[in-house]
């Protein structure tokens, strides 16, 4: 589809959400999706983690890769920029770090390569499969490519993805900045009836 | 009164000697920084501002640091929502323009870093223009996710960047 298509296409649905009295678009922008089972990955320790390991637990995920100098640590620092401003709600959200490099990305250099960014977050890799499947599970594309120089660079969706803690439900959204984050993590909270009684300044970002 | 023309010559020579855009001919780089690099990582980014006074458009060539073995200018583009990172073949500065090197958009891709680039150092690149020749320039490191180069304190939190008078 044409990019100027799309752009009409996107324009008429956000009319017609609007004149159905719907202030939240479906847009391009953020996607509902359905889990038909666990994620199953590996963590920094070569241990197998799934979505039950982070019991009771929202997962805010992140798919990127530690040879990515550019993007991936202006996401990463989005991320943990968002996990503060969301204060005492950040006790039911547990980033993760996924790898779109599993190849490279494994082992000690994993956590230290996360720890940078935020002491909560833990990377995940996994296999190929495993990879694919947690991607393809949360409507995220990546794909490797290698440049003349021999050097390569993994092309991704520059999203995020907030999953419930049934492992059931998931949102995947355009990063953005992290008040709107944080406000998007709000909102599916609350919907859900997460507690957040102790968010102080939570109507700053409904 | 032969002390204030003295004194001029000397701040005059300790300005120009600490001053940070440098400039070669007509082109003037500045506000040169790069990212602390994550714990053993051996790519960082770096990111600058070159600025063409000049009457003729000139092209960066290639990009050099003694701290990493190469360095490539890449690019980061959208297309239909997925980030592609590309290298960048010898970007043009029109006269009069500015060419940003930035996080989302043009950066130096330092591959091969000998050692980690830590918050507060700085090192030498060297930029090679078409026309201009070498332009060497400090970049000032900071943190690891930053998105623009620190004018003033991040905030209230310490981060620990003076861990090093510990010993």
């Amino acid at each position: 589809m044409s990019r100027a298509r799309r752009l009409v296409l996107a324009a008429l649905l956000a009319a017609a959400l609007g004149a159905a009295g719907e202030a939240r678009a479906q847009t391009n922008d953020e996607f509902k999706l359905t889990l038909n089972g666990p994620l199953e990955l590996i963590d920094a320790d070569g241990k197998t983690v799934r979505n039950s390991d982070f019991a009771g637990k929202w997962l805010l995920v992140y798919f990127g890769y530690t040879h990515c100098v550019d993007l991936c640590p202006t996401g990463l620092t989005l991320l943990a920029d968002a996990m503060d401003q969301i204060g005492p709600a950040a006790a039911h959200v547990q980033p993760l770090f996924i790898t779109v490099d599993p190849e490279h990305d494994r082992g000690p250099m994993l956590r230290e390569f996360t720890v940078a960014f935020d002491k909560r977050l833990v990377g995940l890799t996994g296999s190929d499969a495993q990879i694919a499947a947690a991607a393809g599970a949360l409507g995220v594309k990546y794909q490797k490519v290698m440049l003349a120089n021999g050097d390569y660079v993994v092309d991704h969706s520059s999203t995020l993805s907030l999953v419930d803690p049934a492992g059931r439900n998931a949102l995947t959204f355009k990063m953005a900045e992290p008040h709107l984050v944080a406000a998007k993590i709000f909102e599916q909270l609350e919907r859900a009836g997460t507690p957040l009684d102790n968010v102080r300044n939570l109507r700053a970002y409904r | 009164m032969i002390r204030v023309p003295l004194i001029l010559a000397l701040v005059v020579l300790a300005a120009s000697a600490v001053a940070q855009p440098q400039a070669k001919d007509s082109l003037v780089v500045e506000s040169a920084w790069a990212r602390a690099t994550p714990g053993n990582a051996r790519d960082g980014a770096a990111y600058f501002r070159v600025v063409n006074h000049g009457s003729t458009p000139d092209r960066l060539v290639s990009v050099n640091s003694p701290v990493a073995e190469k360095a490539d200018a890449h690019e980061t583009k959208t297309e239909d929502g997925i980030m592609k990172m590309r290298p960048l073949d010898r970007p043009a500065i029109a006269p009069g323009q500015a060419l940003e090197f930035k996080p989302g958009g043009a950066h130096i891709m330092l591959l091969g870093l000998k050692h980690p680039l830590k918050e507060g150092e700085s090192f030498p690149l060297v930029l090679t223009f078409e026309k201009a020749g070498d332009v060497s320039v400090a970049v000032k490191v900071e943190r690891a996710g930053a998105s623009r180069p620190a004018v003033m304190d991040h905030g209230p939190m310490d981060h620990g960047s003076h861990g090093s008078m510990t010993r």
